[in-house]
């Protein structure tokens, strides 16, 4: 059976290269291979610049088997970056389309996603990625970035989630991905607004994915990865950056793929970060300050350089 | 300082932070007065905002309320006006950032600088995502979550100033954990969790120790903003029934007259937030699907469509002022 993989990968210097996969768990509509190595599914991602837009697709051309059709779909702001990535997908040995759409902008989610049905297929991975940042305290943030990550960051999930959840429901087959951050659940000084964005969009994937406990074949992951090294953040220092160093793009995509191949819901990268969350339920908040304050947190976005 | 003593001194501090929570425990610490403040409630309209404001003004503060509903919060500010207190009342809708800049405005003219920020509106679409108007998500997110911002960029600056004050948020316990078919709700809710968390930070990260922060997450509470939402009956009946509105308030104004970072009402719930950070997600999932509480808002879909189908105005929808900042309080503070 021909597979498809239709993933869109919004633009960014990490734009998206989606390649042919390997073996992943068999979302067939009405059956599939044990081994999982047919991948009928069309996977969309949606990212801008930072990570996993790009490498989300790079990791898996190491596929071995089946090369079935794949067919990568990219949404982004900026063409250019879009038309590139959609170049370097095709050379990976992926069919790619690439369309223009501001994820905030719902009436345009909606329009792109009619477009995308009607060109590529119905989508059956989607991959919510899009992601920006103002990175200022509140006090010091202009009032329209600060929408603007919020319409980004979270309103753009439901506007992708209501284009094309449906048919994922309807074919009883699907993949949403989230990817949301470890700030979601550890807020820190100096991005407020992407905290708060990032908090929202894994409230949302939760309930999101206790609601779809009674469709089986339509899953969720929420991957919430530390810092990376993309240009979203650059310039953000970690006191210890020799402990906790920041992720290279390619490993987080790398691991977001293996965790939608193994249905897990709830990613966090390192694995180490799920310990931050353990501690900040367990210790008084005082303690969980002096912690913060030691590590630098309290200064790390003070370096922040803001991508315009 | 070199790094190593810079651990011993974070891990005396660490300790001490113990110490001091179990003393806290142990001797309740005596509750602050507000007698003076100037204290702004949003949603004051009903539920637990209007409750709030009593509090406030039993304590002897001034009470500033905000609510998009003029009726009802005029209601509230004649009730409290009775018993004495000192009300101003403002037509507000706090999902639109010119009128809450608007209103603030005014509100430092005419009664002064606030003091106290108690973010305590909250609205909730009602239905799950793929039946739920965009517009209704918008607004779920703009009055649980974005109004959150611009009411801390109105009040907290002067706040800082004068390094005093105290910003109340009143989020939810589903803005620590969720359940199904809530999305706009669940979103908005961990969003201002997340705000308040990195609002909090920001104000330690400069040291302004005088302005303190309280985040209140509440359970199920029977104000009817949720009616209709049942967990097992078996749980529901022994262990977690919906709060009484009188007895949350009780223990967010403790928590805030004490300078507490967080209070979960009932303590349960803290129990509940260690275990999703410990437990993984499949495990998590089943716990609630035990304690029926995975799929505990359907029924209030149900009872919400029936309400509509009856001809129920639609929540949350109510006229919106055609002027902004339309002032209907009209008590003098003095």
């Amino acid at each position: 059976m021909m597979t498809k993989v239709v993933a869109a990968a919004t633009t960014g210097e990490t734009a998206a290269r989606l390649g042919p996969t390997t073996s992943c768990s068999s979302r067939v509509a009405g059956g599939g291979s044990a081994d999982g190595s047919h991948w009928s599914s069309l996977a969309r991602v949606l990212g801008r610049c930072s990570f996993s837009g790009q490498d989300l697709i790079a990791p898996n051309n190491n596929h071995k088997g089946h090369q079935d059709g794949r067919e990568v779909v990219l949404w982004g702001r900026t063409e250019e970056t879009l038309r590139t990535t959609c170049a370097e997908v095709r050379q990976a040995g992926s069919d790619c389309w690439y369309f223009v759409c501001d994820v905030a902008d719902r009436h345009a989610v909606y329009r792109q996603a009619q477009v995308t049905r009607q060109k590529v297929g119905e989508v059956t991975v989607l991959v919510n990625n899009a992601g920006v940042v103002a990175g200022h305290s509140l006090l010091n943030i202009d009032d329209e970035a600060l929408l603007s990550t919020e319409h980004v960051n979270v309103l753009g999930h439901f506007w992708t989630l209501k284009a094309f959840l449906p048919s994922m429901l309807s074919c009883g087959h699907g993949h949403v991905v989230c990817v949301s951050s470890v700030l979601a659940l550890t807020a820190l000084p100096g991005a407020i607004d992407y905290c708060t964005s990032k908090a929202a969009a894994f409230g949302l994937m939760e309930s999101l994915s206790l609601g779809l406990e009674s469709t089986p074949g339509v899953r969720t992951t929420t991957v919430l990865p530390y810092l990376t090294d993309t240009d979203m953040f650059r310039g953000v220092k970690p006191r210890f950056s020799w402990l906790f160093p920041p992720l290279h793009a390619e490993l987080v995509a790398r691991r977001t793929v293996e965790a939608v191949k193994r249905d897990e819901a709830v990613v966090f990268m390192p694995r180490s970060m799920v310990l931050l969350v353990l501690m900040k339920s367990l210790l008084p908040q005082a303690a969980v300050d002096e912690i913060y304050r030691f590590m630098g947190n309290y200064t790390c976005m003070n370096s922040l350089h803001v991508q315009s | 300082m070199n790094i190593a003593a810079e651990l011993v001194l974070v891990a005396f501090r660490v300790v001490m932070a113990f110490v001091q929570a179990a003393l806290r425990w142990v001797f309740k610490p005596p509750e602050k007065s507000v007698a003076g403040e100037v204290c702004l409630v949003t949603g004051a309209g009903g539920g637990l905002g209007r409750l709030f404001a009593r509090e406030f003004a039993e304590r002897g503060a001034s009470l500033v309320l905000w609510d998009i509903n003029e009726v009802a919060n005029e209601a509230t500010a004649e009730a409290l006006r009775a018993s004495g207190a000192r009300v101003r009342a403002y037509t507000c809708d706090i999902s639109r950032r010119a009128d809450v800049y608007c209103t603030a405005e005014r509100v430092r003219a005419e009664v002064g600088e606030v003091t106290v920020l108690v973010n305590n509106a909250g609205v909730v679409a009602g239905r799950p995502l793929l039946d739920c108007p965009d517009e209704l998500i918008e607004r779920s997110m703009a009055v649980n979550c974005h109004a959150h911002f611009w009411m801390v960029k109105a009040f907290l600056p002067h706040m800082l100033e004068n390094n005093h004050g105290h910003v109340v948020t009143v989020a939810s316990s589903l803005g620590l954990f969720s359940t199904a078919g809530i999305e706009d709700y669940c979103a908005s809710k961990y969003g201002a969790v997340g705000f308040h968390e990195s609002l909090s930070h920001e104000i330690k990260a400069i040291g302004k120790d005088g302005v303190n922060t309280t985040l209140i997450c509440p359970y199920l509470v029977n104000t009817g903003m949720f009616r209709g939402c049942r967990i097992r009956k078996e749980i529901e009946t022994y262990l977690l029934s919906p709060l009484e509105p009188q007895y949350c308030v009780h223990e967010a104004m403790h928590a805030v007259l004490t300078n507490r970072s967080m209070i979960c009402t009932p303590r349960l719930m803290y129990l509940v937030v260690f275990m999703k950070s410990i437990l993984p997600w499949d495990a998590v999932v089943c716990i609630y699907r035990f304690l029926g509480a995975d799929k505990c808002m359907y029924p209030f879909f149900a009872e919400h469509r029936r309400g509509l189908n009856n001809n129920q105005k639609e929540p949350w929808t109510d006229a919106l002022p055609t002027n902004p900042c339309v002032d209907h309080g009209n008590a003098d503070l003095d």
